[in-house]
């Protein structure tokens, strides 16, 4: 096959989880295009202010889409909100990294980041 | 020269599980693994048209956290807002292409279509998903 499907997940705050505010998830997708990036909730309590935004050289961040916060989400567990990372024609966007920057974080609630897309062959 | 020739394949599958890969109950969940698909197209097939119904779409990327996929799919004449509805009769089909807002294909790792609400007649509704999508290949 010459066309893998990656998926990866972000990588920080505790334990690969944001649980706390100024957690940060970062997944390293250089090898990756025709990225969707979903933080998913994993507890759902209390509240939050969270972006997922990319970066070209690891250093200069943009944020990718409006900020998330817990009314984002569906109620529950194990529910997503997505970003893809595409210009407004569609045309898919290669990035160094993306991250789920979460700046406020109260009352228990756990996130995670996960990107999925194809695996870039040589 | 690196010549490196594709071989585009044309893939389609049936998705399962439910009652024999259909489904015929509240509880029924079709899925189909689609990790090694591209450009990812799915009918949702009503196969037998026999009272109401509400069905949901949903996509992963790790196989644990779902997302939905678009809109709830139901009868012709349903009155929920924003919902995607099946043309009248049998082997009427509503038809879902992955892809983002802006028209960027997306790669997931599977489908999958519940159902919140189902009641039948005596023909027995029936609801099936079929999935095709591309394997590139070097030649």
């Amino acid at each position: 096959m010459l066309e893998a499907y990656k998926t990866v997940q972000g990588t920080g705050g505790h334990s690969n989880q944001a649980t706390a505010a100024a957690d940060v998830l970062t997944a390293d997708v250089s090898d990756m295009e025709n990225l969707t990036v979903h933080a998913v909730q994993i507890n759902d309590a209390g509240t939050t202010t969270q972006a997922v935004q990319y970066t070209l050289d690891g250093t200069n961040w943009l944020t990718a889409g409006s900020s998330i916060t817990e009314a984002s989400y569906p109620a529950g567990a194990n529910q997503c909100v997505e970003r893809t990372l595409s210009d407004s024609n569609g045309m898919p966007q290669r990035v160094k990294q993306v991250r789920l920057n979460t700046t406020a974080l109260s009352g228990g609630g756990i996130y995670e980041l996960h990107v999925g897309g194809s695996k870039v062959m040589s | 020269m690196n010549l490196n020739i594709l071989k585009r394949e044309l893939v389609s599958r049936l998705a399962t599980g439910g009652t024999v890969n259909q489904i015929k109950s509240t509880s029924d969940i079709l899925q189909l693994d689609v990790h090694q698909f591209d450009e990812v197209r799915v009918h949702v097939d009503q196969i037998v048209a026999d009272g109401t119904v509400v069905l949901q779409p949903w996509y992963t990327l790790d196989g644990t956290n779902w997302i939905k996929w678009g809109a709830t799919i139901e009868q012709p004449g349903s009155m929920t807002m924003g919902a995607t509805l099946f043309p009248a009769g049998n082997n009427a089909v509503v038809e879902l292409l992955l892809k983002d807002s802006h028209g960027m294909r997306q790669k997931v790792k599977a489908v999958k279509l519940t159902c919140t609400t189902y009641t039948s007649g005596g023909s027995v509704a029936a609801y099936g998903m079929q999935v095709s999508g591309v394997i590139r290949k070097r030649a």
